[in-house]
């Protein structure tokens, strides 16, 4: 670190030093590693901040004593009351699909695998509680769907654990009066939320003890080296590399989140699962909407609904549905460690747990689907072909996959299979259209068999995508070797200084107008959505800006690749024109 | 020997952590877990319009859902019910007994094979104890109240509702509801025969809904609410079992559903 110099250079020297900034206790990794797929936990955390943020700030105005009442001055009369609302919701959405993208990332490339099989299952539970905490959240609002929520839910557990117990958990998780149930609910919400923040601390920790697993272009989809050498010559320091890094990643999920909402208001009522407000029982809107929770419970709404699966014992009839839906899937993962203990990382390595972690993946995509499209279901023959379909599909192209990985050959009959049922999966979801029942639920249920089929084959497209270029038995006793970052040589590609320069310029004063537009300009309460997409383009600007420092102190490790750097920048462009509208 | 007592004071030092932390938690739990409170008797409520007047069984208009609270307010509200046939001709619905659980029947609602404007209920098998439906009341003994919460998992009026005959309800999957005359619920599907005491055409809902029992005066036309039998309301607490100020008094206001 060289010697600053004046007053500002000296003064962040002692800052520097005093405060341990170039030797921070964090894991270090390559620039190689510089890439979104290495840092989805940091879009969740993101996320979460960001709940947290609009959350605290919501505290200011929500009333339990009138929670309608309190949402609808909030909405409507306070300065900015519809944004932080509204981001509230569409962060919570962030969260839960990144989290689901991280998870399954993580699946797919065996990262939890030894040593981080803690990191893994803490990481479960902390997905669990997400989805309580984000439960808790919406039955909140006071609105239809919150009332239809506490509902649901109680019948749920009434229905699951029996007459004493059940009666004792609802009242424990929704009071018995209506007039003190919501600072319940608001109790629980802010207490799950801070367990929240708790366990992502115990799975950020866990996770440094290790770092992130090493690429599988570096180790060759092999389990070991099991860390990232400490000593390795291409690492990047924490600060301010890595920071800034997360940083790009913070202030662009944050401002995508709020534009999405603010395009989401704009665009008026187009779906309840999209709709960014609470839907009272008063609005002109409430007539469209259907009993039904949040997209990321629809699967489970569905589960509810088939009858099938309900037990003849009063008191537990629901008790079959509650383990499918809530108890099952996650168990299932969190037992993926210790049932898979190769030594190798690529998914076709470990066939079983591939078809069945895939399969989760899909039936929740299709229960969701499922669920928007129809009420209960129309025949034992939909839920056949709705699950049958893909499981078949996935099970055969998977098994083929992973004995092409083994160095076998396919034979034609196996190939021949694979396409035959596919062809099945095309034209059987169909057959009741087709022979006459042509009601709105049968062509939901062919839709969501089609859904499952297609997902099946993008399923095995991915792991083809992933599948390692040779087999086993060639690549023995190769070494992982380190440095990807280097591997360009000093070939010009042009100066980057001017156009970091000018767009540097560009975006910092997008910030600056937005900002004072925000503040001086535009009224909050006549055009919400204007304000929100001028929030957005704040955040938006912010990120452009930071890329550019984060790439300036990075140049001489990650050379400059010529025009495709201009990608990151273009998406604040396009961001800047859907705003734009949005605010005129 | 040293060695043993050592590994005997770690367990006990567990065991210890794990016991106080555990008897740290009943007071909590006792804290948070709200009192339940007692059984109270059914009120006497008489059915009256928003403005006070009360209401005469030949204001009610056939196959319309109205909708009122009892036992207690704002919490149990029930659909009032003059059923009738496609052309409107009230039906008279007759008393029977009803078991309290029941498997689901999956045949069309009864309103499509009778002939005669009279309802034959029949032998309806179940577990689970049975209860004597009281069957409609008025001129006609066409008029009937069931709870209007589902008994499946609890969605409320207008999750739950009456769709009259010849009106399908919306994205149902089951063709048992395809021609309407049943009380459907929005949440998961259940279905209901309205005109057979409301027992379940289709699952998941495992009992008939709730009944409350009415009582018409032939001299004055008018309706009182006086008790309620079939199924609990809320299928775990019994259906006053509220604060006493919560139960409604002895008027309880009906209103027309829009849109049913
Ligand atoms: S609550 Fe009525 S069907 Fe589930």
């Amino acid at each position: 670190m060289p010697k600053g110099r004046g007053l500002i250079g000296r003064l962040w020297d002692w800052i520097y030093e005093r405060s341990g900034l170039d030797h921070l206790p964090f894991f270090r990794v390559p620039y190689s590693y510089m890439k979104l797929e290495f840092w989805l936990g940091a879009l969740v955390a993101s996320s979460f901040m960001l709940l947290v943020i609009t959350g605290l700030l919501l505290l200011f105005y929500y009333n339990p004593a009138d929670p309608v009442g309190s949402n609808k001055a909030l909405i409507e009369e306070k300065p900015f009351g519809r944004l932080l609302l509204t981001t509230h919701l569409y962060a919570a959405h962030a969260m839960i699909l990144s989290a689901i993208i991280h998870f399954f990332r993580n699946f797919l490339v065996g990262a939890y695998k030894k040593p981080r099989e803690l990191v893994w299952i803490v990481g479960i539970i902390t997905g669990l509680i997400m989805i309580q905490t984000a439960f808790f959240g919406y039955s909140m609002v006071g609105d239809k769907i919150a009332q239809e929520a506490v509902a649901i839910g109680s019948g749920l557990v009434a229905d699951s654990f029996g007459t004493y117990w059940g009666k004792v958990l609802v009242a424990l998780a929704f009071g018995i009066e209506e007039e003190t149930r919501y600072f319940r609910l608001l109790a629980i919400h802010i207490i799950m939320a801070g367990l929240l923040g708790l366990l992502f601390a115990l799975h950020f920790g866990l996770f440094e003890q290790h770092g992130p697993q090493p690429d599988h272009r570096e180790t060759r989809w092999r389990r070991r080296p099991e860390k990232i050498s400490q000593d390795r010559k291409d690492l990047a320091p924490w600060f301010p590399v890595n920071l800034l890094y997360i940083l790009v990643v913070t202030l662009g999920i944050w401002g995508i989140i709020i534009l999405a909402n603010a395009v989401s208001q704009a665009a008026g009522f187009v779906h309840q699962l999209l709709y960014p407000l609470p839907i009272f029982e008063d609005s002109p809107i409430a007539e469209k909407a259907r009993p039904m929770p949040p997209w990321f419970l629809v699967y489970a709404f569905k589960i509810f609904q088939l009858d099938f699966l309900y037990l003849p014992y009063e008191g537990h009839a629901a008790l079959l549905i509650f383990i499918l839906a809530m108890v099952l899937p996650p168990l299932i993962l969190a037992i993926f460690p210790f049932v898979d203990k190769s030594e190798y990382t690529n998914p076709l390595h470990r066939p079983w747990i591939t078809i069945v972690g895939g399969l989760v993946l899909i039936y929740l995509i299709q229960l969701t689907i499922w669920g928007a499209l129809s009420i209960g279901y129309s025949s034992l023959y939909s839920v056949a072909i709705i699950f049958l379909l893909p499981a078949i599909i996935v099970i055969e192209g998977v098994l083929i996959m992973s004995n092409v990985v083994k160095g076998r050959k396919i034979t034609p009959l196996q190939f021949g299979l694979l396409m035959a049922v596919i062809l099945i999966g095309f034209i059987a979801p169909f057959l009741p259209v087709l022979l006459g029942e042509s009601t709105e639920a049968s062509w939901a249920d062919a839709a969501t068999a089609i859904i499952g089929v297609a997902g099946a084959i993008a399923y095995l497209g991915i792991l083809g995508a992933l599948m390692p270029e040779e087999s086993e038995s060639t690549a023995v006793g190769s070494s992982p070797t380190a440095s990807t970052s280097n591997r360009g040589s000093s070939e010009e590609r042009g100066d980057p200084s001017l156009f970091f320069m000018i767009t540097g310029i560009l975006e910092f004063a997008l910030i600056v107008f937005s900002g004072v537009f925000l503040g001086l300009v535009i009224d909050p309460i006549a055009n919400p959505a204007g304000a929100t997409a001028l929030w957005a383009l704040v955040f938006l600007g912010g990120y452009g800006l930071v890329h550019i420092l984060y790439r300036v102190l990075t140049l001489d490790k990650i050379p400059y690749k010529g025009p495709s750097e201009a990608i990151p920048h273009l998406l604040v462009l396009i961001a800047f024109l859907i705003a734009l509208p949005i605010i005129i | 020997m040293k060695v043993n007592r050592r590994e005997f004071l770690k367990l006990l030092g567990t065991v210890g952590i794990v016991g106080a932390v555990g008897g740290a938690l009943p007071p909590v739990v006792k804290y948070i877990t709200p009192p339940i409170p007692k059984e109270q008797p059914y009120p006497r409520s008489k059915l009256v319009w928003e403005d006070g007047s009360p209401v005469r069984a030949s204001e009610l208009e056939v196959n319309v859902m109205y909708k009122f609270y009892y036992p207690a307010k704002d919490d149990t509200p029930n659909m009032l019910l003059n059923l009738g046939d496609e052309n409107g001709n009230p039906i008279e619905i007759p008393p029977a007994r009803l078991p309290k659980m029941m498997d689901p029947i999956e045949e069309p609602p009864i309103i499509f094979k009778i002939e005669d404007n009279k309802v034959t209920i029949g032998e309806i098998p179940g577990r689970g104890g049975f209860y004597e439906f009281p069957g409609g009341v008025g001129p006609n003994r066409s008029i009937i109240a069931y709870s209007g919460i589902c008994q499946h998992f609890k969605c409320a009026i207008p999750a739950l509702a009456f769709y009259k005959p010849g009106k399908a309800p919306p994205l149902a999957a089951s063709n048992i509801a395809g021609k309407g005359g049943v009380v459907f619920c929005s949440c998961h599907g259940s279905i209901y025969d309205p005109y057979r005491g409301a027992i379940v055409l289709r699952a998941p809902a495992p009992r008939p809904l709730p009944v409350v029992i009415l009582e018409w005066d032939p001299t004055t036309d008018e309706l009182t609410a006086i008790g309620m039998a079939g199924p609990t309301i809320m299928g775990m607490f019994c259906n006053t079992c509220v604060e006493p100020d919560k139960l409604v008094g002895d008027k309880t206001v009906v209103t027309r559903v829009p849109g049913f």
